[in-house]
């Protein structure tokens, strides 16, 4: 893992992306309990507006010169299928322009914060979403006061309602 | 069966997981390649084989 953050930390040195975050399962298992999960979802904002236009194309071609292996959607890098997604909603954009730094295994990365992660697993609102999003509730630490303030500014309160109701009345 | 005694048995697995969610990621990902492994047993003692390329156990050196 720690060499596949090494590699990540590469596109920023490269300029192929601009910013990046650990998001998904593994962004959820920093706050929560893990469970068993295959990927490395990270979230990427690119570096050129060329970029923009064909999203992962300098990223495939990145895997391709260091050798990495493309199944389906995801680059095997360093023995871990990383699945890179272009930040593709006004939540996740936010959710990466505020996402922390922290080290993992010595390297410094980034993270999505818990209450943005929640957010994004509302408005997704899969099974496992909402299993998870209970979990937070339980487990992480996060503040209320920010969670209820992104949910209000992304239209998400009628969603969290319906989740209330669902699991806890 | 007691209602103390299930309140009591529910707030101890509550602490229970939180205090798992509370480990080093470093610990968690271990514990991640481990239920990869297990889940690996699992599918090869299954005749419906999924076709999911990706699941694989992580190949991690550190």
């Amino acid at each position: 893992m720690k060499k596949t953050l090494e590699k990540i930390n590469e596109l920023v040195e490269r300029n192929i992306v601009q910013a990046y975050a650990i998001g998904g399962g593994m962004g959820q298992f920093y706050y929560i309990e893990p469970s068993v999960t295959y990927d490395l979802v990270i979230i990427i904002n690119f570096a050129t507006e060329g970029s923009r236009l064909a999203p992962l194309q300098s990223i495939y071609k990145w895997a391709e010169k260091n050798s990495y292996e493309s199944v389906e959607e995801h680059i095997i890098i360093e023995g871990i299928p990383v699945q890179f997604l272009p930040a593709y909603n006004n939540l996740v954009v936010e959710a990466l322009q505020n996402a922390k730094e922290i080290k993992l295994y010595d390297v410094k990365t980034f993270i999505l914060e818990p209450e943005y992660l929640m957010a994004i697993m509302l408005q997704t609102n899969r099974p496992k979403d909402r299993e998870r999003l209970l979990r937070f509730f339980e487990e992480a630490k996060f503040s209320v006061e920010k969670f209820n303030a992104i949910i209000k500014k992304f239209n998400l309160i009628k969603e969290y309602k319906i989740f209330r109701e669902k699991y806890y009345e | 069966m007691n209602k103390n005694l299930i309140d009591q048995i529910t707030e101890s697995n509550k602490r229970f997981h939180k205090k798992r969610a509370e480990m080093p990621f470093e610990e968690k990902v271990k514990i991640i390649v481990e239920l990869q492994k297990i889940n690996e047993e699992m599918r090869k003692g299954n005749q419906r084989q999924e076709k999911n390329n990706i699941r694989r156990v992580w190949q991690l050196q550190n």
